[in-house]
């Protein structure tokens, strides 16, 4: 058979029905139409299999890019302070919270082919979709300086400077960009961010009770110390940890990038429930991994990630505390890369500017541009003397938990706007479930405030 | 250089670029959504619905006031 009959008999899509093409299709969509044709292959030929690893991708990168530097650490602090309890019940329930509000923008990307940040602007006009974008690339910028304490902490363990360790970090990570395709670098990106698994063998190495375990997973307890207001900090920070902002952003726009259409939401909604999987696993991982510092009375409150992987040595071994750094390394190096993603995507949606990795730097100047000057700045940040990065550190799970209300209510108004998705629009059954997720973290806000300003009342 | 499951069916990006109608063909749906999207316009959002935008922006605001009481109140 001829090469080209061949290329034109993949699938009945590939018909040639344009005979005059209004324009050159550019280098964006040629790459995208690549990617589709692999898809199409794939559905006509019922290769499952093949058609879900297709297709998976920005699901599991925005989980497990949420397992980030701080989340881990966050993670740590609550298995050294609460051991094993009432937080590893908890934390499933904040990442089955993260599915619910994930899926919409899986449904929002696939159907309207646009970004978060650019249905906002179109949908509710310049001023809320202005407001929307310096939200974000505020509590990004926050987060990203957090991702690089995460990566010298991580470095420093193994006697690697700050500053070259912070070099290293934007080297590989802007290397990463440097495909200018989407899929080598989300492929790229989802090999980093499998080494978010590393905690698994941490926390056997720990040699847990699995009989407290599962007694957890069954009462919800035990809770030492009760509601107080050190509980409800990390109750916060475990949310935060797994709910933000930038994720909602990210999952939508790296959908468009990926090109995946109305026909993928299932292939969409599976892979983002097996980040939501593996990304619970790793934080239960951390929470048992960490639970001996809880048990032996480690004040490890105000631990770093090199000060955990230390104090874990004992109990671990020298192995164990390696792969804890490891591990607090590659979270921050996968979260810098999915966050800074994540600004760029809404900056140029917003800003109506050129923004694809699968766009040359020429074509998408400012898309490039942002990338590479927020990674500068954050990591530029770490390594300047006399930065306040504990206050940094210390807020930054906690404004993503009071930012997300917002959020949440533009992607509700978005994934019920009948112009934009159409039959798809959310059912009374997804509404009630986003409702609850939007309650439940407005509550806990809404709780924290109180704990804050009348510290005197006992909760 | 892109497979699709057999030496057969092979197609790589340069040669996808010498076929711009069937990249046109392929991106059919996103070509339709993409025209869709130009023409949304900004929705008419009532008071009830602006109230509760300003609601929430109130609230990220005064929550973030909070936390920054909460951090700094210790230090000092």
């Amino acid at each position: 058979m001829p090469r080209d009959a061949q290329v034109q008999g993949i699938g009945e899509f590939a018909v040639e029905t344009f005979s005059n093409p209004a324009k050159a299709p550019n280098s964006e969509e040629t790459a995208r139409a690549l990617d589709r044709l692999q898809v199409l292959y794939a559905r006509q030929r019922r290769r499952r299999f093949l058609l879900v690893w297709l297709l998976i991708g920005p699901g599991i990168l925005v989980m497990l890019g949420e397992n980030d530097a701080p989340s881990m650490l966050s993670y740590a602090a609550t298995g050294s302070q609460f051991g094993i309890g009432f937080f590893l019940p908890f934390v499933v329930l904040t990442f089955v919270m993260a599915f619910i509000a994930q899926e919409i923008t899986v449904r929002l990307g696939a159907i309207s082919k646009a970004g978060h940040a650019e249905l906002i602007y179109r949908r509710f006009g310049r001023f809320w979709g202005n407001f929307a974008m310096i939200d974000l690339l505020f509590t990004n910028c926050l987060t990203l300086v957090t991702e690089f304490v995460g990566i010298v902490a991580g470095a420093g363990f193994f006697g690697v400077p700050a500053y070259i360790a912070v070099i290293a970090a934007i080297l590989i990570i802007t290397g990463a960009y440097s495909f200018r395709r989407y899929w080598s670098w989300e492929r790229t990106i989802l090999t980093m961010a499998m080494f978010n698994l590393i905690f698994i063998p941490v926390a056997y190495m720990s040699h847990p009770n699995w009989g407290a375990v599962f007694h957890s997973f069954v009462t919800f307890g035990p809770l030492p110390g009760g509601v107080n207001k050190n509980t409800i900090l990390i109750l916060l920070s475990d949310i935060g940890a797994t709910i933000t902002p930038w994720m909602l952003f990210f999952q939508q726009s790296a959908v468009v990038d990926k090109g995946l259409s109305m026909n993928d939401v299932n292939q969409g909604r599976m892979d983002t429930a097996l980040g939501a999987l593996l990304a619970a696993t790793a934080a239960l991982a951390t929470i048992i991994a960490t639970a001996p510092l809880f048990m032996h009375h480690m004040a490890a409150a105000q631990f770093g990630a090199a000060q955990f992987a230390q104090a874990l040595v004992p109990y671990v071994g020298r192995f164990g505390g390696t792969l804890f750094a490891l591990g607090i390394l590659e979270a921050g190096l996968v979260a810098a890369s999915t966050i800074s993603t994540s600004s760029a995507y809404a900056y140029t949606e917003v800003r109506r500017h050129s923004g694809s990795l699968n766009k040359s730097f020429q074509e998408a100047k400012s898309f490039y541009g942002l990338l590479v000057a927020v990674l500068l700045v954050a990591g530029a940040v770490v390594v300047i003397p006399g930065s306040p990065l504990i206050y940094i550190v210390l807020v930054v799970n906690v404004l993503a938990v009071l930012t997300m209300p917002p959020a949440i209510a533009f992607l509700l108004l978005l994934a019920n706007d009948e112009e934009v998705m159409g039959e798809h629009k959310n059912t009374w059954f997804l509404n009630t479930m986003g409702i609850g997720v939007a309650v439940f973290i407005s509550l806990a806000g809404i709780i924290y405030a109180l704990s804050v300003i009348f510290p005197e009342v006992h909760l | 250089m892109a497979t699709f499951g057999s030496v057969e069916q092979r197609i790589c990006l340069s040669e996808l670029r010498a076929k711009p109608h069937l990249v046109t063909s392929i991106l059919d749906e996103h070509m339709e959504s993409k025209k869709k999207l130009k023409h949304l316009s900004e929705r008419k959002m009532g008071p009830w619905l602006k109230l509760f935008l300003w609601g929430l922006r109130l609230y990220a605001i005064f929550m973030i006031v909070v936390v920054l009481i909460n951090v700094f109140q210790p230090v000092h």
